[in-house]
């Protein structure tokens, strides 16, 4: 986790880790809602709210996950980041 | 020559079919085996002597159990002690796994997304079941947060179901993107090298310092699976 110096491999995984975390969500998401619109035969509809749901859980587990690095609403590292700039 | 994705092949070495399953022994079941044949050999000698003051040997293997031990520790708390043959295992599995994909002509396990899968899904359903056993139906509480008002539940379950359920395709996504991602890079800088000719010696500089980033990158990965488990372990635990 990155604590003091914010070099190039801990942004990397740091991305790495974000962006999985968004990917996974968006993916069980739409592919729940394409598993009920073929059981049920409603095709756009469950993708579509699915789908939307998903992005929502998403960015929830972004939230978090950047929540549990430090980077947080109100967190130490926000804060200096406001004052700097 | 030669495509860069050539190493992922899996090969099938003895074909074998059970009761219309097909369970033949692959390239990737072999170095499966031989991660788990290791690890039990790594362990076995270390601790062969148990010399109060260790060798080497012996104390590379103490240093990494208090490892695990302490990771467990200081995520979960005292309640994970009884998981530590879980955590450990699903540690040293990943750490060999990587590690021997490191040695040329090998092959990487870790970089078939349906192993990673797999063990991301067994770790999500021995985590839920933990939950389940420790708190009963009080469990499904995780899927809607205290004090949020009941009007707010029909959003606020799915998301939340979603997020949760999203834990195994994210855990395993990452460490196959990530092995995947460096091996490749590897080969396509070692193609670079015999395309060059007498230039290529620039790319065999620029190789070596990747594989030593491949090195680090194989404990990081073997280190970030377990520690996320360790982290859903909690989050079953102690619910929140």
């Amino acid at each position: 986790m990155p604590k003091k110096s914010q070099n190039n491999l801990t942004f990397k995984g740091t991305a790495m880790k974000v962006s999985a975390d968004m990917l996974a969500a968006i993916m069980v998401g739409a592919g729940l809602g394409v598993a009920f619109d073929k059981h049920f035969d409603t095709y756009p509809w469950a993708l579509i709210i699915g789908f939307i749901f998903g992005s929502a859980a998403g960015l929830l587990n972004v939230y978090r996950s950047l929540c549990k690095m430090g980077y947080g609403l109100g967190s130490k590292k926000t804060k200096e980041k406001d004052t700097n700039g | 020559m030669d495509s860069p994705l050539h190493q992922f092949e899996v090969k099938v070495l003895m074909p074998l079919h059970m009761a219309g399953f097909d369970i033949s022994i692959t390239n990737s079941a072999v170095y499966m085996g031989l991660a788990v044949f290791m690890t039990l050999l790594l362990f076995v000698a270390g601790t062969a002597k148990q010399s109060l003051v260790p060798g080497r040997l012996q104390c590379l293997v103490e240093m990494s159990y208090e490892f695990v031990a302490n990771m467990l520790k200081e995520n979960v708390g005292a309640e994970g002690k009884k998981y530590f043959p879980f955590v450990a295992s699903v540690f040293f599995f990943i750490l060999f796994g990587n590690l021997i994909g490191m040695i040329p002509y090998s092959f990487t396990f870790t970089s078939q997304l349906i192993l990673t899968f797999g063990l991301a899904s067994l770790v999500f359903v021995i985590v839920t079941v933990i939950g389940f056993i420790r708190h009963g139906v009080k469990f499904f509480k995780l899927f809607m947060p205290e004090g949020a008002p009941i009007l707010m539940a029909p959003i606020l379950i799915p998301i939340e179901l979603i997020s949760y359920l999203s834990r195994p395709v994210s855990l395993s996504v990452r460490l196959f993107a990530n092995m995947m991602a460096g091996h490749t890079m590897l080969k396509v800088f070692a193609m670079f090298t015999v395309l060059l000719g007498m230039y290529g010696v620039s790319t065999v500089l620029l190789n070596s310092v990747l594989i030593g980033f491949e090195v680090l990158v194989a404990f990081l990965q073997a280190y970030v699976f377990s520690i996320l488990t360790c982290l859903y372990l909690s989050d079953a635990i102690h619910m929140h």
